[in-house]
């Protein structure tokens, strides 16, 4: 059991069959992940609305936001991804590495990327990464 | 477009059949236990649309004159990238850049304390001799 620190994890992407981390992120969020159900009350049913699962599971998304830097090309490469989206499952594999002492990591494939930005003047130029999950991301067991 | 692998830690991402000589399988401690991961070696060379890309990250050099013209660096930007890819792939935080950069240190423990640098005894030194300084005093 540990209190696992954010400081020092990672977020790669594909570029060119090659895993590449990301610079200048500032927080990432996953979500969404739940296993699908449905109703399943009855007119001769009792009181409580039941529930079942269909036996699907929905994968969710990661999001991430970063201090975005237009002429970084790790940047650039999130936004290849939004203008050319065609890509092979391969390509759009991403990874996570936690900073723990297990060195864990959390490997998701991409449906497809959503990007973007805000001007702030009380902040720095941020930008915001959406990427919908194409399955289950592969959780630590 | 060609570009040359110039890190050993690149983690390769593609089927196995392709580039089985440009890359290799080694033992990293990953999800608390040793597993087998396929990484491009470094020297390596790829040849891929995107690859101008991997220059720009840091992780490789141009390979071909296609290549150094679409990544559109000089030498000393590939050796600055170079180095912030480094940085960045040891997960450091952009307050501590200037003690990494100072060989102060060169990562963090799972604790978030620093794993000591090169330099970092010398700096204890330092600060040993101030010290004693304090003491003599």
């Amino acid at each position: 059991m540990a209190k696992v620190i954010c400081k020092g994890t990672i977020i790669k992407h594909t570029v060119s069959s090659s895993l590449v981390a990301v610079a200048q992120v500032i927080s990432i969020d996953h979500s969404g992940a739940e296993v699908q159900t449905f109703e399943n009350k009855t007119l001769d049913g009792g009181a409580a609305i039941p529930h079942t699962p269909t036996g699907y599971s929905e994968g969710g998304s990661v999001d991430f936001e970063i201090f975005m830097d237009p002429v970084l090309a790790g940047h650039q490469s999130i936004t290849d991804r939004v203008t050319a989206p065609e890509l092979s499952a391969a390509d759009r594999l991403w990874q996570i590495s936690f900073a723990d002492a297990a060195v864990t990591t959390a490997n998701f494939t991409m449906a497809g990327t959503g990007y973007g930005w805000t001007v702030d003047m009380d902040d720095g130029l941020k930008a915001s990464i959406s990427l919908k999950l194409d399955g289950l991301m592969t959780y630590p067991t | 477009m060609k570009a040359r692998y110039i890190r050993d830690d690149v983690e390769y991402n593609g089927p196995p059949q392709l580039h089985r000589d440009d890359t290799h399988v080694l033992e990293v401690y990953r999800n608390g236990e040793d597993v087998k991961i396929r990484f491009w070696k470094k020297g390596a060379v790829i040849n891929h649309k995107e690859s101008f890309r991997l220059v720009q990250h840091g992780v490789c050099e141009p390979a071909d004159e296609e290549c150094e013209k679409r990544a559109n660096m000089s030498h000393e930007r590939i050796v600055k990238s170079k180095h912030a890819y480094e940085r960045l792939s040891r997960g450091i935080n952009s307050e501590d850049f200037d003690r990494y950069d100072a060989g102060l240190m060169i990562g963090y423990n799972p604790d978030g304390s620093d794993i000591p640098g090169p330099n970092a005894e010398t700096f204890d030194d330092e600060d040993s001799e101030d010290d004693y300084d304090e003491e003599e005093e």
